[in-house]
């Protein structure tokens, strides 16, 4: 989760530091980090400079049009929908899900502590499919029932709620885990102990959830809710499935329809502005509250409901939430699968099973070695221009695939006309996949980095010190003391952008080389181009249990005691 | 322990780059695709073709807008040969955006009627697509229905269901109305018919076809290949859906029914010329022909020709004589009335 880490130091301390020191040769090999970490971020920022750039330039006559059709009110206006929408709802299941696998001891609480994650190996757009029997057995016979009841006005209108609320529904059921995972490590490790005196104090576990489990825990939550935002913000295949105008539908749009990529970017440069008010109002709600983490033991809140009812709210509520976030798509596709199964040759699905798990795997490394460079670089040099760096880094999650796919290309061919560098396309894009990993890297530094920064936050600075008083280099304390005490968050981090990069769709498509297909490429091509579900069905299956054993593999790192 | 884990990392980590590199070097004799289509059956196609010619085939499959994006940011560098679109507008876009090239050859000419390749033979069709009329069985008499210009007037009011105008599909439809109507007739038509729809354009082509059935609409536009898909389905969902529903061809008293075409286009810059016209000539040839009936439901090239009985049992048409070239060059036209018809 972003932002648990707290830098005290100021970058003059540590650099007077540095100079007490009194080697030059440390200074320089130092700012090497400094150098590297700058370099990182200008690659990162390239892309995003492009949208910001021409936001400024002045608009194309198409663009005119676009607002003059009231047509960007309308992207406006469902994109605040869903993010309302699903962002209660996500926070609703999230946070639920959490206080009631921490506060109750009830059968089964194991489990659903480690199935509830789940979820978040389903990708949107395979969920969306998989929730298709809704629209055809549930919202179709409702309608013709409203229309000979109201008539063909009200069916049209109730048409259009049903949507939105199937699709707030269907995003919340696979976004909730970000919420819930964020919400968990808040009631346990931050609020754990003021929980369980307000439980000794005798108030009632609604009561202690409000007054003091839910605002100790918000900058956790929050910073949960703002993932779950981002991704509905970059949502387009389910979007277009269930016909609601977003600013990524927009995007798109404008792009492939009206051949009109100056309006696709700046209808992205209005989607950046409404994720930097997102951010905005994350940190207003966050406020100046930091995580006081108790080092201590993690505890076990969990007590013994007493009695029937409380055991079976829980156990229901959680059954109920796997159920539908998890059983039931997963059921649709197996029976999808079933039809198909005849139909696919296994062999068939070698390649994109490989194409996935090495570009995820090669890609994931890539992205970690990058962010932890980032991370040292930022503990070296914990001042104000690192930390506006490595946070810089960061906004590229919140831009649609869409946008980044054509940044990088504008960007590519701006740079290889400047420097008249023509193999460069060629060996970003064809005979390698750096540029398609370079694309990821701009998507998914988040995902990588705020577990680092975090991670490193929780090694005391007295480490360094004593470090570098033993004569180390900053690189041979990297090496010798952090890399090897940051195992586990980097462990983390890498599954959480296994799982990401496997899902990934629109850079994935555009930016791969010749012959590369993954598991996510051939879903999409099966379902969504063909509109052959049972035959999609089957490596859609594979990518959901990958990412399920990512998850598993995810929660064992989470619950090994940490190490001092 | 620490070194350790530092060989095994770098170990994965090269290995798996190994993994990504190595296959590009080994092959001379090839040739690269970028296609819009997404089909398995494509596939098997291309490895027939490798099998008797002995040129590697390699894809790279992105919708054709962002595919063209990348053929213009690689600029001569570019390693496509072939751009495969499934719609003759985009394979226009590229014309005219200036990265294809002339293909000529005497097998192209006599395999692809004139009407499905572009005047100066930058691009040429190989597959065809109906877009057609699906009504209810149980509510509607064929007889009720004649045109596509037919379901703007007031009988359908409620009664209509189609997908998005972003789909190129349906501005190709549009884009051929323009070309037999004129602009002003097109915008009355597109807003019409989007008044006498039951619900708001979502989802595919198969949702459409999945209202009739269900009895939300009693008509829908779609295109002949999702009827097939249905009717093949291995889902027993779909085919009680298909058995529902009826396939009409509309203006057989006119211009005939809008088709459109998948082709392909050799790339200005492209590497392996030669083998990009074996390719598209392969394509176009009597064994890939005979195939896509019966692998993806599209028409031959030979319309009236085809062997499939899935497609014979839709009846024979007659279809619109129109160039297909035109369609791209409207195609700008029909992206402005549907935003003017409020057909999203």
């Amino acid at each position: 989760m972003p932002g648990l880490a707290g830098n005290k130091s100021k970058e003059a301390q540590s650099l007077s530091r540095l100079f007490t020191t009194g080697s030059r040769l440390y200074y320089l090999s130092t700012s090497a980090w400094w150098i590297g970490a700058a370099l990182i971020a200008l690659l990162i920022a390239v892309p995003l400079a492009v949208v910001v750039l021409t936001f400024f330039d002045p608009p194309s006559a198409a663009w005119r049009e676009v607002v003059g059709y009231g047509v960007l009110g309308s992207y406006l206006k469902g994109t605040i929908i869903m993010l309302l929408g699903t962002g209660l709802l996500a926070s609703v299941f999230g946070i639920g899900a959490a206080w009631v696998v921490t506060v109750w001891d009830f059968p089964g609480r194991k489990f659903f502590s480690l199935a509830l994650m789940f979820p978040m190996a389903i990708p949107t757009y395979v969920a969306a499919y998989a929730y298709d029997f809704a629209k055809y057995e549930l919202r179709d016979p409702m309608m013709l029932w409203v229309r000979e009841k109201f008539g063909p006005g009200v069916m049209m209108d109730a048409n259009i709620v049903f949507n939105h609320a199937l699709a707030v529904f269907v995003l919340a059921l696979v976004l909730y885990p970000y919420v819930y995972i964020a919400a968990r490590i808040g009631f346990s490790e931050i609020s754990g102990a003021y929980i369980e005196n307000s439980r000794l104090l005798g108030r009632s576990l609604w009561r202690s959830l409000f007054s003091v489990g839910l605002p100790l825990a918000r900058p956790a939550i929050i910073g949960g809710l703002l993932l779950v935002l981002l991704e509905v913000m970059n949502e387009y295949g389910a979007m277009l499935h269930y016909g609601i105008e977003t600013l990524t539908i927009g995007i798109f749009n404008q792009w492939y329809d009206w051949e009109d990529t100056d309006s696709a970017i700046r209808l992205a440069g209005v989607a950046m502005l409404v994720v930097f008010v997102i951010i905005i109002a994350e940190m207003v709600l966050r406020g100046r509250s930091r995580f006081h983490a108790h080092h201590g033991q993690r505890r076990n809140l969990a007590e013994k409901p007493k009695t029937l009812a409380g055991n079976l709210l829980a156990f229901g509520f959680c059954l109920m939430l796997l159920y539908f976030a998890f059983v039931l798509p997963l059921w649709q596709l197996l029976k999808l699968a079933s039809y198909g199964l005849e139909k696919v040759e296994l062999g068939d699905l070698m390649s994109p099973v490989a194409g996935s798990l090495s570009m995820a795997l090669l890609a994931g490394l890539v992205i970690l070695a990058a962010a932890l460079f980032l991370a040292y670089a930022a503990r070296l040099f914990p001042g104000l221009s690192m930390r506006i760096l490595s946070k810089m880094c960061m906004l590229g999650y919140a831009l649609p695939g869409a946008v980044v796919v054509i940044a990088m290309l504008t960007a590519t061919a701006f740079i290889s006309d400047s420097l008249s560098a023509d193999s460069l396309t060629t060996i970003l894009f064809t005979t390698t996949p750096i540029g398609l990993v370079m694309a990821y890297a701009v998507r998914f530094m988040t995902p990588a980095l705020a577990p680092l920064e975090a991670g490193m936050a929780n090694i005391r600075r007295s480490m360094d010190e004593a470090s570098r008083i033993l004569g180390r280099s900053s690189w041979g304390s990297f090496f010798r003391i952090h890399f090897p005490l940051l195992r586990l968050p980097l462990l983390g981090a890498l599954i959480v952008l296994f799982v990401d990069i496997l899902k990934e769709l629109p850079l994935t498509l555009v930016l791969s080389p010749p012959n590369v297909e993954t598991l996510a490429t051939q879903t999409f091509g099966l379902m969504h181009k063909e509109e052959r579900f049972a035959e999609g069905s089957l490596p859609a299956l594979i990518l959901v249990l990958s990412g399920c054993v990512g998850v598993i593999i995810l929660h064992r790192l989470i619950r090994r005691p940490r190490q001092a | 322990m620490n070194s350790k884990f530092h060989i095994s990392f770098s170990a994965v980590f090269f290995g798996l780059a190994a993994c990504l590199f190595l296959p590009k070097a080994a092959i001379s004799k090839e040739v690269t695709i970028y296609s819009h289509r997404h089909y398995e059956a494509d596939d098997v196609l291309y490895a027939k073709f490798t099998e008797k010619t002995g040129i590697k085939v390699n894809v790279v499959k992105a919708s054709a807008d962002a595919l063209l994006e990348r053929i213009k940011t690689e600029g001569k560098n570019s390693p496509a040969d072939i751009l495969i679109a499934a719609d003759a507008g985009r394979l226009v876009r590229a014309h005219d955006a200036g990265v294809l090239q002339p293909a000529t050859s005497s097998k192209l000419q006599a395999q692809v009627p004139k009407n499905m390749r572009d005047s100066g033979n930058h691009w040429h069709a190989f597959t065809v697509r109906a877009r057609v009329l699906i009504y209810s069985k149980e509510r509607v008499k064929p007889s009720e229905l004649t045109s596509y210009e037919d379901l703007a007037t007031s009988k359908w009011k409620g009664r209509i269901v189609a997908r998005s105008s972003t789909n190129i599909y349906n501005q190709s439809l549009l884009a051929s109305i323009v070309a037999a109507a004129g602009e002003k007739k097109a915008t009355e038509w597109a807003t019409a018919v989007r008044g006498n729809m039951a619900r708001p354009p979502e989802g595919s082509d198969r949702d459409q076809i999945r209202a009739v059935a269900a009895g939300i609409a009693d008509v829908a536009i779609a295109n002949t290949y999702y009827v097939g898909l249905l009717a093949n389905s291995p889902d027993p969902k779909d085919r009680a859906v298909a058995a529902k529903i009826g396939v009409f061809f509309p203006n057989q008293d006119g211009r005939g029914a809008h088709i459109n075409i998948s082709g392909g286009g050799v790339v200005k810059s492209a590497p392996n010329r030669e083998n990009a016209i074996k390719l598209l000539e392969f394509l176009t040839g009597p064994e890939a022909q005979a195939s896509f009936p019966e692998t993806t439901s599209e028409y031959p090239l030979d319309i009236s020709g085809t062997q499939s009985k899935l497609l014979k049992s839709w009846g024979t048409f007659k279809a619109d004589k129109l160039p297909l070239q035109i369609l791209g060059e409207k195609n700008s036209d029909a992206v402005k009335i549907f935003a003017r018809a409020r057909w999203k």
